[in-house]
């Protein structure tokens, strides 16, 4: 719509401009065509007075007449055949240019002529003939001069014809151009030239207005050299000027001027400007109200869309676009809303994917898709309970405990994504989690160690943080276990879980339920206790899990070497000691050793556990089918 | 009739005898133009100042729309018959302030002819045909010719003695006083070349071979 006015307008000027250039061209054209006819005419006006004059020469009964040299015999004669031919003005000359009578000036004889330049240019000429403009008493004719033979040349016949508007008129009837006759002469004061209107076809208020125009047209002398068109203003109207000069001498001219009305010559294109600019003001309406139409129909519904589509960029799912139309675009809003439906319900099955499996498995399932079946994989099970939670429970209300063990969950869960480990479920206070799955992970043995440790850290600010707000201290046990095991989406088509199956699964979570047995907060098998480094671990135990025939040694991290004391090493170094002792079945050397790390540690469950193993087995024989291994029965 | 025959001899054998005798004292006269391109229709006399003449005629033909001779010298007092030989009517007219006469529309003889009185140059025309213009040249002397083509004349049965040659003719552009030469006349031929300037003439448009076509 904006583009289209510009246009349009452009559109409109062209034509405009065009149809000037065509007027103009037209006007050029009739003003060449003007100019040819007015030289003819003024030839032919010419040719005719030099017939008549001619003709008077070669009269017989004129020949003794002008003979007789008589003034008044002359001059009657004169008179008679200016009225027989239609001339404006006779005269005779004697050959020297002493008139002998002008009808013009009755009583004017033997004087010297007053346009002695004629005879000079007839004296001149190879027919002793001439003709000009000039001004006799301020009228303008045009005349000739012939001589008289008799048979020698004996007199100048002069003839004139007055240029008065007729015979611009009659030019006008023919060329239908305006024709003026002006006189220029150079003002002697200002150098400049006066322009007087002679005849004229021009009318009304602008007849007088050729004068003034030429006069203050100071490039008019250098058009009128190069018989070059020119513009003149006249009365607020532009006309197209030729000037022709028809005689020029001592700086000053007689010209025709020939003009045409600019505006005159456009009028047949006035029609085609209004309907130019009827059409425009049709179309404009057309626009306007198509433009609104469109308008309300397509952009204000695709402005909405492109809101809405960028809310939803930006995340705003839970949008509703109102097109209330039955067009494509009302089907296009309604799609849209559907779609926006769609990924708001999206977000939220990610949002909640998030929530129920680890993000890393959620980001899993929603780029790889979701198939059934799975591989095999080393992968580090973590197992954490929280110890006196139920005791929690009976002092407080369901909803309250519900509030606390999410956020410990929260607590726990964020230190295992910190170590790149995965939530496989939670089961009541429990949490299983995942490390090397489903992305590898080389360190996921001591990353599995070191959340869990930090885990244990993190248990001694929450029960700080318990015991302030009157709640009871808890604990938590874990259990670590590296294995081969099957990993991938299990359960049915519909509903399905990431999980991995495997004895190493159940071994971790055994070796969770022993740290209360042991009096230990984490328990790592010797799988994972062997992809560790730069980790003090205490050897626990030997043990056989059901249904196995190997020992499993178990140990528990004690921290990052750096971070730990040199009378922690030694500790474990004198327990190491215990378990070899024992391991030889040197039960008193054994106890012997055990009794003062009891005395210095006596809140050491294990160091009570192998105590009460050596005093058992105090006098027992050394046994070489005994390998060392201690079977749980209980689970 | 006997003293006409009489007179006749006279005459005859008289002019014989001076034209023997003086044969030999002639004037060889050359005319040319500026550009030495001789000069037809020259009038050249001995200027002298004798009686006018009776009794003698001269005849200027109009034959084919022409006056012939084209210039005819005539001693003052000389008549001239206008015998008219085409079959159409002739008006012959003359302006000149030496004869101012005319001969209204004619065919065949006028009835008298005109008398010459009065020295000087008359330029006489058809008032019907414009081109039919012929030159009269009247003068005190009987001594006279006219150059021909090739511009040539002879004055002769010149008596000894010193004589002013004058040369005239339609187109000179000088008057007859400058073309006017002294010369002392001996036995035998004398030869005088005239040099006349032509002065432009207005061209004679009205002729029939120069009539410009001017049709509509």
């Amino acid at each position: 719509m904006v583009i289209f006015i510009p246009i349009q307008l452009l559109l409109f000027i062209v034509i405009r401009d065009a149809n000037i250039a065509t007027a103009r061209a037209n006007i050029d054209e009739a003003l060449q065509v003007t100019a040819d006819v007015f030289f003819k005419s003024l030839a032919q006006h010419r040719d005719a007075l030099l017939s008549k004059v001619r003709a008077l020469s070669t009269d017989y009964a004129f020949k003794p007449v002008a003979n007789t040299n008589e003034h008044k015999t002359v001059l009657s004669t004169l008179i008679s055949y200016q009225q027989r031919v239609e001339a404006d003005v006779m005269l005779l000359l004697a050959m020297e240019g002493n008139i002998i009578a002008d009808t013009s000036h009755p009583l004017l004889t033997n004087e010297p002529f007053y346009l002695p330049l004629l005879i000079e240019q007839a004296s001149n000429s190879e027919y002793g003939e001439a003709d000009t403009i000039a001004f006799i008493d301020k009228q303008p004719y045009l005349l000739v001069a012939v001589p008289l033979f008799s048979p020698e040349p004996s007199h100048w016949i002069v003839m004139g014809f007055l240029l008065t508007d007729v015979f611009a008129q009659n030019l006008q009837k023919i060329t239908k151009s305006d024709v003026s006759i002006m006189f220029g002469s150079k003002l002697t004061s200002t150098g400049s030239y006066q322009w007087l209107q002679l005849a004229s076809t021009l009318t009304g208020d602008i007849r007088q207005l050729s004068e003034q125009a030429l006069t203050s047209k100071a490039s008019f002398e250098q058009a009128l050299k190069v018989n070059q068109n020119f513009d003149l203003l006249m009365a607020g109207q532009s006309y197209v000027s030729v000037a022709l000069p028809i005689r020029s001498e001592n700086e000053e001219y007689f010209i025709a001027l020939l003009q045409r009305s600019l505006a005159l010559a456009l009028v047949p294109y006035e029609d085609l400007h209004l309907i130019v600019a009827f059409g425009f003001v049709i179309a404009l309406i057309l626009l306007i109200v198509g433009g609104n139409f469109i308008a309300r129909k397509i952009t204000e519904p695709v402005t909405v869309l492109a809101q809405g589509a960028e809310k939803i960029e930006q995340g705003h799912y839970d949008l509703t676009i109102e097109v209330n139309q039955n067009d494509e675009l009302g089907q296009l809003a309604q799609r849209f809303n559907a779609m926006a439906k769609g990924l708001a319900e999206r977000a939220k099955v990610r949002s909640l994917l998030g929530k129920v499996v680890s993000p890393a498995i959620a980001e899993q399932l929603l780029n790889k898709g979701v198939e059934l079946g799975g591989e095999e994989r080393e992968v580090t099970i973590l197992f954490s309970d929280i110890r006196n939670f139920t005791s929690l429970c009976e002092t407080h209300n369901a909803k309250e405990m519900l509030k606390l063990l999410n956020q410990l969950l929260t607590r726990l869960s964020k230190i295992i994504d910190v170590h790149h480990g995965v939530i496989d479920k939670y089961i009541g206070d429990a949490v299983m989690a995942l490390f090397g799955v489903p992305i590898k992970d080389d360190l996921q043995a001591q990353n599995t160690v070191l959340a869990a440790l930090a885990m244990q850290q993190e248990l001694v600010a929450i029960n700080q943080e318990l015991i302030v707000n009157n709640f009871v201290e808890i604990g938590l046990g874990i259990g670590i276990n590296t294995a081969q095991v099957i990993a991938g989406n299990m359960g049915s088509s519909t509903r399905l879980n990431y999980t991995v199956i495997g004895d190493g699964v159940n071994v971790s979570s055994r070796l969770e339920g022993l740290t209360k047995y042991y009096g230990v907060s984490i328990l790592v098998s010797e799988a994972t206790k062997l992809q560790c480094k730069d980790i003090l671990f205490q050897e626990i135990d030997t043990m056989r899990v059901k249904g196995k025939k190997l020992g499993l040694t178990i140990y528990q991290p004690l921290g990052v070497l750096s971070g730990t004391s040199q009378k922690e090493s030694e500790q474990v170094a004198a327990f190491n000691q215990v378990l070899m002792l024992y391991k030889k079945q040197a039960w008193q050397q054994a106890l012997a050793l055990l009794t003062p790390l009891i005395k210095q540690f006596p809140a050491t469950t294990y160091y009570q556990v192998y105590s009460e193993r050596l005093h058992a087995k105090q006098g027992v024989e050394f046994d070489e089918n005994w390998d060392g291994i201690f079977t749980h029965f209980e689970k | 009739m006997k003293i006409f025959q009489l007179a006749a001899w006279y005459f005859i054998s008289i002019s014989f005898v001076t034209s023997w005798l003086s044969h030999a004292n002639s004037i060889k006269v050359s005319v040319v133009d500026e550009k030495k391109n001789p000069v037809e229709f020259a009038v050249i006399y001995i200027k002298e100042t004798l009686p006018k003449v009776s009794g003698h005629s001269v005849v200027i033909d109009q034959v084919d729309k022409e006056f012939i001779p084209y210039v005819t010298v005539v001693q003052r007092g000389s008549a001239i018959n206008f015998p008219n030989n085409d079959e159409i009517r002739h008006q012959v007219y003359s302006f000149s302030k030496s004869k101012q006469f005319e001969l209204p529309l004619y065919s065949g003889n006028p009835s008298s002819p005109v008398v010459f009185d009065k020295n000087g140059v008359i330029a006489m025309a058809c008032n019907i045909h414009d081109w039919m213009k012929a030159y009269i040249y009247v003068v005190d002397t009987n001594k006279f010719t006219i150059s021909d083509k090739a511009g040539q004349a002879v004055l002769s049965n010149l008596a000894k003695g010193q004589y002013e040659v004058v040369v005239w003719h339609p187109k000179a552009k000088e008057s007859e006083q400058l073309n006017a030469q002294q010369i002392d006349i001996g036995d035998g031929e004398q030869k005088l070349v005239f040099i006349v300037a032509q002065k432009t003439q207005f061209k004679a448009w009205r002729s029939p071979k120069s009539v410009r076509r001017r049709g509509y």
